[in-house]
């Protein structure tokens, strides 16, 4: 089977492309956060997330202990992916925080993302040291805080940070648009096929003037 | 494939009569269009990002050795391994020996066409090993013990109650009442599957796309099945086509826009993931080995053939949901793994025309596949190629190759062309009877054109072919 | 009118000679009413069979005649999209260079479909109309719908006859399941498409379903037919053609 790679490029050849288009015909996102922010909600919800915005990661916090009660989950919620925007989470005293291991079928996720994307509703996660693409998809509720600088224009823009990363390029890089669904039971779809349930979005707003 | 397409006819009369598959298919006739349409509508301009997305195919496949190589050295960079197969047989044999080599007992798969149209999970049943499948409507034909009747919704033919008596069959619980409602279905899935997972040795999945620029493998499901397939098991194989390859990330983003909002009608899918490699040094979790298997199975012989074009397919199933044969008969009638237009191109080129030529012929050139397809492929033009095809080869019927013969040579002789129309006017004339409103029709005739008058009526000519009453008219 | 008046060639299309003469003589009438003179040269098939069966070679032979049959006339109009089509194909058969080439791309210029060549006259400025209330659905058939973008035009000159109601059907992108030898071929899912459009069409209230291919027509009337159901089917041509002959003006108007 060793002969399998020649035989087939030799049949499908091998010339130099001269180079490919980078022409993307779309529109681009507002360059003004809190349009962006609603674009980007508008997108999420429009695929049965749940967004909310926060002034601060201790405000973000917050909000995610809010979530939980609203939604009646209980307060433990494991952490991963942790980015600057999570800090709020220790000194939020209605939360408990989980370390190590995964989540149980049931539990809640935190995590931070390496972007979120206004044009298509999507967060992005990044696997690495310090986060296992599947404490996402084993868990049963999803909970995202997004950086300000992190709620990115598009798709596009996505790329161009992927280009700037520093190599080797993470293993995994997911883009979450919404709760996991299924329509193999019939119409309508239904929410929580394998991956999580509920996906509940916090976009930290940037500081006022900054 | 062993599924042989000569009974076309018999299969497709089969699924006529089914009532489950023709709600099913009936509902999605009614359903998609309009999902797609304004999902699409949605888009500033659609039709430029059309074209965009047809010139990223075709550069990748005009330079398909090029990108594959380039892939090719961006995954090994990466710590994965890439190994070719020129056919189905041959990715099976590599799949199983990686299966070997991780001492694997038990597989968990995400939905794979690819995988189905090389007869993976048989090629890995006979060697001993325990496959499951993860993408929910997978894992109802699996434990049905039968094959996928549309590329993204392999269960459509399948009806609640039956999943439920499917369920009940196979999962090994204590029930106090029947399954009969989605939800609790849903969970139970949910339940056993988890169990499957953690499991498994060997995670094998498809790929939606290959990205040259980074090595990418790209994984787009709603479930999030093929995500915990290639992040769960020690091994994760990846078994896709060789024609899956874009040169870009911004290739990536053109096809990704165009793929779910053809497919269901939504911008994007729950998941896509791009996965780049085994796990990293620093990383405690993730596959410690991962593979790529990158098969040929008849792609390369389309290469630089009017029949190339069907190697851009993104395997949307857009032109399945539009067409008046696929939303008949659905896709078991097809006997080949791939179904409606697209598979009626596909499985000749894979499985040999001896075996298909009904499939290409089974269609009425309506055009509205070619006119729904993202990447814009000619499909009634590649069906008629095949046409062609057939008629030179002999794979159509003798009766079939004399009629058009007759009415070449009867057409190119205008005379005898004139006094047979004249004929034929006069004549079944004379053998109508009345229809509503002083009209007539023929209600059967002895010998020919059965089809015709299976399940139709022939409106009765006036009488006298028009040239003939023109010329009598002119001075 | 004008002392020699422009002349269109006719494609009377196998089916409309055979089975419809009717649908021919309307369409003269209504080139004639827009002041043209009309010649009907001797023709037989476009093609359109053997080329739908991948017969190339039987096509071929098939379009030289109809390209030679043609070659004087600047304007050919037939009453069918699915045979204009063919025409318009009829460069794909010939090696580009060659005077069969430069001969068919001639051709295929020159060749339009009867309601497209109808609306490029402009609005007909004489009175249109028929004993209604007439209710009407239009069967946009697929080749002139999705190759030729008929979709306004017949529509527009429908909307011009007093008396007709026009309704769209809502599955209208549809095929309705003739697709030539297909039909004879595949009844049973020919019949299910046939039975869609004819159910809508039945659902909007018509009375009558119109069309500008005679295939689909005798397709679908076959079906009502069989079916005993209460709808007529009738060409454009024909529809047009009566309603000028109900204003009692004629051709004088053109
Ligand atoms: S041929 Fe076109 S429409 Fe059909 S599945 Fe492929 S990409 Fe989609």
């Amino acid at each position: 089977m060793s002969g399998a790679r020649e035989a087939i490029l030799a049949r499908i050849g091998r010339d130099t492309p001269p180079a490919p288009s980078a022409n993307v015909p779309v529109e681009s996102a507002p360059a003004d956060w809190a349009q962006r922010a609603q674009r980007f909600a508008a997108c999420a919800t429009a695929a049965s997330a749940t967004v909310a915005t926060a002034d601060s990661p201790q405000a973000a916090a917050a909000g995610i202990a809010d979530y939980l009660e609203r939604q009646g989950l209980p307060p433990r919620v494991h952490v991963s992916a942790a980015t600057p925007a999570l800090d709020g989470l220790v000194t939020e005293t209605r939360l408990q925080l989980a370390t190590g291991g995964l989540p149980d079928d049931g539990a809640t996720v935190v995590t931070g993302c390496l972007a979120a994307l206004a044009g298509e509703g999507v967060v992005v996660l990044a696997t690495g040291p310090g986060h296992a693409a599947e404490s996402v998809f084993l868990s049963a509720t999803h909970i995202v805080v997004v950086s300000p600088g992190q709620l990115l224009d598009s798709l596009d823009a996505l790329w161009g940070l992927v280009r700037t990363l520093p190599a080797p390029l993470p293993r995994m890089v997911n883009l979450i648009l919404g709760p996991s669904r299924t329509a193999d039971l019939g119409v309508p779809s239904r929410l929580g096929a394998h991956g999580p349930l509920r996906v509940h979005v916090v976009l930290v707003a940037p500081v006022e003037g900054a | 494939m062993d599924v042989k397409t000569a009974d076309f006819r018999q299969r497709a009369r089969a699924a006529l009569a089914q009532p489950t598959l023709q709600r099913s298919l009936q509902g999605m006739r009614r359903a998609m269009p309009a999902l797609r349409s304004a999902a699409l509508a949605a888009l500033p301009d659609h039709a430029a990002l059309r074209d965009r997305a047809r010139e990223s195919r075709d550069h990748a496949l005009a330079h398909l050795g090029h990108y594959l190589v380039a892939f090719e050295s961006r995954v090994r960079a990466a710590g994965g391994e890439v190994h070719w197969a020129r056919t189905g047989a041959e990715a099976g044999a590599i799949v199983a020996g990686l299966c070997e080599r991780a001492g694997a007992r038990r597989v968990i798969k995400s939905k794979s066409m690819v995988t189905e149209e090389i007869g993976l999970n048989a090629t890995l049943a006979a060697r001993g090993l325990q496959v499951t499948e993860t993408d929910l409507g997978e894992y109802i034909i699996q434990l049905r013990g039968e094959s996928p009747s549309h590329i993204l919704a392999p269960a459509l033919h399948v009806s609640l109650a039956e999943v439920g008596a499917a369920f009940e069959r196979h999962h090994r619980r204590s029930r106090t009442a029947p399954l009969t409602e989605a939800g609790a279905m849903l969970v139970e899935a949910r339940e056993e599957l988890r169990a499957v997972f953690r499991a498994a040795d060997v995670g094998i999945t498809g790929a939606n796309f290959l990205v040259a620029e980074t090595g990418a493998a790209v994984l787009v499901t709603n479930e999030g099945n093929a995500d915990l397939v290639a992040s769960l098991p020690a091994t994760h194989i990846v078994v896709t086509g060789i024609e899956k390859v874009v040169a870009t990330l911004d290739d990536l983003g053109v096809l990704l826009r165009l793929l779910a909002r053809s497919a269901i009608g939504e911008p994007l899918s729950s998941y896509t993931t791009l996965v780049h490699g085994p796990r990293r040094a620093t990383e405690a979790a993730g596959p410690a080995a991962f593979h790529v298997v990158l098969v040929d199975d008849g792609r390369s012989a389309l290469l630089g053939t009017p029949r190339q074009e069907i190697l851009r397919c993104i395997r949307c199933s857009a032109c399945l949901n539009h067409c008046p044969v696929y939303t008949a008969v659905g896709g078991h009638a097809y006997g080949s793994v791939y179904s409606g237009p697209m598979g009626a191109v596909l499985a000749p080129a894979i499985d040999g025309l001896a075996t298909t030529a009904q499939l290409p012929a089974a269609s009425t050139l309506c055009g509205r596949c070619e006119a729904v397809c993202p990447v814009a492929i000619p499909l009634p033009r590649l069906l008629r190629d095949w046409r062609g095809e057939a008629l030179r080869a002999g794979f159509t019927t003798p009766a079939w190759r004399r009629s058009l013969r007759l009415w070449q040579w009867l057409a190119a002789h205008p005379v005898l062309y004139r006094f047979v129309l004249g004929l034929a006017a006069g004549g079944l004339r004379l053998v109508s009877v009345p229809a509503r409103r002083g009209e007539r029709r023929i209600r059967r005739l002895p010998l020919v054109a059965r089809g015709w008058f299976a399940v139709r009526d022939l409106p009765a000519p006036e009488g006298g072919s028009f040239q003939a009453r023109w010329r009598a008219r002119q001075p | 009118m004008s002392e020699s008046p422009p002349v269109v060639a006719l494609l009377v299309t196998c089916l409309v000679d055979l089975f419809r003469p009717s649908v021919a003589t309307a369409a003269v009438r209504l080139l004639e009413r827009r002041g043209f003179r009309v010649e009907v040269p001797s023709q037989t098939c476009c093609g359109q069979p053997n080329r739908s069966g991948g017969d190339d070679d039987g096509a071929r032979r098939l379009a030289r005649r109809l390209i030679a049959s043609f070659a004087p006339y600047a304007r050919v109009v037939a009453p069918s999209a699915s045979c204009v089509a063919t025409v318009h194909d009829y460069p794909a058969l010939f090696p580009p260079g060659s005077d069969d080439h430069a001969a068919a791309v001639a051709l295929a210029a020159r060749t339009v479909e009867l309601t497209a060549f109808l609306g490029e006259q402009g609005p007909d400025p004489g009175r249109a109309a028929v004993a209604g209330p007439l209710i009407a659905a239009w069967h946009d058939g697929c080749t002139g719908l999705r190759r030729l973008g008929l979709d306004r035009q017949p529509r527009e000159l429908l909307g011009r006859v007093a008396g007709l109601e026009l309704r769209d059907l809502p599955g209208r992108e549809e095929c309705c399941g003739f697709g030539g030898a297909f039909c004879v071929e595949y009844p049973e899912i020919s019949a299910q498409a046939a039975d869609h459009k004819l159910d809508e069409a039945l659902a909007t209230g018509a009375q009558l379903l119109l069309g500008a291919d005679l295939g689909c027509l005798l397709h679908l009337q076959g079906r009502a037919q069989r079916r005993g159901l209460p709808l007529d089917t009738a060409h454009i041509a024909e529809v047009l053609a009566a309603a000028i002959a109900d204003d009692g003006h004629g051709r004088e108007d053109g």
